[in-house]
């Protein structure tokens, strides 16, 4: 699945992340395959996902959450 | 060690670098701009013992030596030593909570050979954030000295200070190894034997690769490697129990992000800031335009009569005067927006406002310049400092005069006094609705042109939508006074200057005339009414007069031509230039051409209603009238604005098309409103 299908109180870990479109800064920002991602916040209207990266809170669009391959995390 | 050495600070936003930069360096640092560019360079000193010395540079925050943004371009080039700057040394500041995200950087640095410390801040968190660091294994594995400190509460500042003179005898080795790098760029380098200047290498070959896209791999490898180095030494020493953590960033941001009193709130939090720059700065300003206005009447008391006294008092202090009135605007709009970010709330601005801003080519940060611009646009433009994106920061900037200023009003009320009837439709009065309706073509012409000017103009990086969403904290007050002190001294030094020497030729185009009736215009005015008016009324004609055949005026007859069309003459003409000096000037200026002995509105309203046009029509009649004040709405009729924007912009190419393109819209509007409604 991708990261925009997230739910709230999931913890997912990045698998794959399409380089091709998703921009360098948001590797650098820590968006690896093996980061865990949690959703801080129920997704808003804003096409915002407020989400935590291996700790660190961050809110990135939904069209770059739908570039970046994740699995749950049971 | 040199006697004399560049300390950088470096490190990601919102670690507490500039809160370092503060405590390191005291009040010894100055504001200016990196050569070239407009991001801000912050530099101070400290004095160590035998007459060495840091010069301590707080970088723009960066995420890593690529740099997406013009100020990690900065940070870039100065690392690579592109820059005049010599990175002697470097304190990499990092934030306990996001320490494997921060360390990125930190690598990054450490690989390129510079000595350096590692600074891990808000160490005061760490038991209520159930983090456990082993820092000595942690400086083995990374070949660093760590400092724990806490910049809020002033925790291990001084044994830092102590240590940055041995920041030298640092070890300089590289500690990340090379196997992300392909071989033959390894191949191109190899002759550097030295493993730390390896990676400078590296990158300064790679920046030279043409292909975007192969760019783009060698990056993400660099940074996976960078981060699974990062992760082996973290998984040894950091430890972070979640169950022991506690903060109350859930249930407020429950409240701050939430649609609809998220909004609420924050136009409250704007309501005061507003109310606060509008009614409760007018104090201290009314006391500087006093005490300005004192100055200049004593100046001229007490020194012999003559032009050096006429420029020292009307000139030169008043001008000085000009700039110090906004100082406490200044001043108590940083100290909101500094409260904002400190806080961490500035960041749930960004989140609710982007998308709705974003359509317009601007920022979610760009409601506060916008709203501030009420007030005043000089503190507005300053306040896009927080917008890091460098076109929706200009965009933002490029559209803040459009908003109606505080020094609109003075213009709207006496001519909407004049020129609209005082009746009702129902239970509203067209005079209100009048001044409603100004104040939103204000923000539709605003809107529209930022829609404009973000689709023409170009910028070199990509703007992605990342918002860091920190912590709520306490503000620390020294921080905020820190920024008011550092926004208010820029203004005064920087656009100071500006403002100072156009009002001094403004002074000088009105208190010199070409011809004999400027000169003889006391003269003049005696033989013409022949003692028919007393001293007091004949002064003021002859001020009129003079006016009239000043420069200024002269300037305001040229210009009729071009303002008879949308139904002004040329004493509006003069009110015009002079009122570039700030726009409430207009008013004053045609109670001098209409010779009224007082700024009292009623007396000028008076003289201004009974004004005719040579063809016998009223000169402020409904056309005319809300010609003026559409072309008092749109355009940069004010000195302080384009120095503002020169300084901010660091070139006079962006006040040039500002003022171009709002005069531009301001003309056509007022000509389409004049030949319409007349």
């Amino acid at each position: 699945m991708t990261l925009d299908k997230i739910k709230l109180n999931q913890t997912v870990k990045v698998t794959k992340v399409h380089t091709d479109y998703v921009p360098t800064k948001f590797v650098q920002l820590g968006f690896i395959p093996g980061a865990e991602i949690a959703l801080e916040r129920p997704p808003s209207k804003n096409g915002l996902l407020y989400i935590v990266l291996d700790g660190f809170y961050l809110a990135i669009t939904e069209e770059i959450a739908k570039k970046i391959e994740v699995e749950k995390i049971d | 060690m040199k006697k004399k050495f560049n300390l950088l600070l470096l490190g990601n936003p919102n670690t507490g670098k500039s809160s370092l930069f503060n405590k390191l360096t005291g009040l010894n640092q100055k504001v200016g701009n990196f050569p070239g560019v407009t991001v801000e360079k912050k530099e101070g000193t400290i004095n160590f013992k035998n007459n060495y010395f840091a010069n301590v540079i707080d970088l723009p925050g960066t995420y890593s030596v690529n740099s997406f943004s013009p100020e990690e371009e900065v940070v870039s080039n100065i690392l690579l030593e592109k820059n005049k700057i010599s990175p002697d040394a470097a304190l990499v500041v990092s934030d306990i909570e996001n320490l494997k995200h921060n360390l990125l950087l930190f690598t990054q640095v450490k690989d390129l050979g510079i000595p350096l410390y590692l600074i891990i801040n808000m160490c005061d968190v760490m038991e209520k954030r159930g983090i456990a660091l082993d820092i000595s294994t942690l400086e083995e594995e990374l070949k660093t000295k760590i400092f724990l400190i806490s910049t809020r509460n002033s925790i291990g500042i001084d044994d830092l200070l102590n240590e940055i003179p041995n920041i030298f005898d640092s070890d300089t080795s590289a500690i990340v190894d090379n196997n992300y790098m392909d071989f033959g760029t390894i191949q191109k380098i190899n002759n550097e034997n030295n493993s730390s200047l390896f990676y400078k290498s590296w990158l300064l070959q790679i920046n030279k690769i043409s292909n975007l896209e192969d760019l783009k791999k060698i990056k993400h490898k660099e940074a996976v490697h960078r981060y699974r180095f990062i992760n082996n030494k973290l998984n040894k020493t950091l430890n972070i129990d979640r169950k022991k953590a506690y903060d109350l960033r859930s249930k407020l941001d429950n409240i701050f992000l939430h649609p609809f009193w998220g909004t609420i709130i924050f136009m409250s939090i704007l309501a005061l800031i507003f109310q606060t720059i509008f009614t409760w700065s007018s104090y201290p300003m009314d006391f500087i335009d006093e005490m300005f206005s004192n100055l200049s009447n004593y100046t001229k008391a007490v020194l012999p009569e003559g032009v050096f006294t006429n420029l020292l008092a009307e000139g030169i202090i008043a001008g000085i005067g000009g700039v110090i009135i906004f100082v406490p605007q200044i001043a108590l709009l940083f100290m909101f927006i500094s409260i904002l970010e400190e806080t961490g709330y500035m960041s749930r601005v960004v989140f609710l406002f982007d998308k709705r801003l974003k359509k317009y080519g601007l920022s979610g940060k760009s409601i506060i310049p916008l709203i501030s611009g009420v007030a005043c646009a000089i503190p507005a433009v300053m306040s896009t400092r927080n917008i890091n994106d460098w076109k929706q920061r200009l965009t933002t900037i490029l559209i803040v005069p459009f908003m109606t200023c505080s020094a609109r009003l003075p213009v709207y009320l006496i001519l909407i006094s004049i020129v609209i009837p005082d009746n009702y439709f129902f239970i509203f009065n067209y005079q209100g609705l009048t001044l409603l309706g100004l104040y939103l073509l204000a923000v539709l012409m605003a809107l529209i042109s930022a829609f404009v000017f973000s689709k023409m103009i170009k910028s070199n990086f990509k703007n992605y939508v990342v918002i860091e969403m920190p912590n709520y904290k306490v503000p620390v007050l020294k921080n905020v006074l820190f920024t008011v002190y550092s926004k208010t001294k820029s203004f005064v030094f920087e656009a100071g200057k500006i403002i100072l020497s156009i009002s001094i030729l403004l002074w000088i185009l009105a208190s010199n005339g070409p011809g004999d009736d400027f000169k003889y215009a006391e003269q003049i005015i005696l033989e013409k009414y022949d003692n028919k008016k007393n001293i007091s009324e004949l002064d003021y004609e002859i001020q009129s007069y003079r006016l009239e055949n000043s420069y200024i005026g002269t300037a305001g007859k040229i210009l009729e031509p071009i303002l008879n069309p949308l139904g002004y003459d040329w004493k509006i003409g003069i009110a015009i230039i002079t009122s570039f000096a700030a726009r409430e000037v207009f008013v004053g200026t045609l109670a001098t051409i209409f010779s009224v002995g007082s700024e009292n509105v009623e007396t000028i309203k008076e003289k201004m209603s009974y004004q005719r046009k040579q063809n016998g029509q009223l000169l402020f009649n409904l056309p005319t009238g809300v010609s003026l004040m559409v072309f008092y709405a749109f355009a940069l009729q004010c000195m302080s604005t384009i120095a503002i924007v020169k300084k901010e912009t660091n070139s006079w190419k962006w006040p040039a098309i500002q003022f171009t393109f709002m005069t531009i819209i301001a003309y056509i509007s007022a000509l389409i409103v004049y030949q319409t409604l007349s």
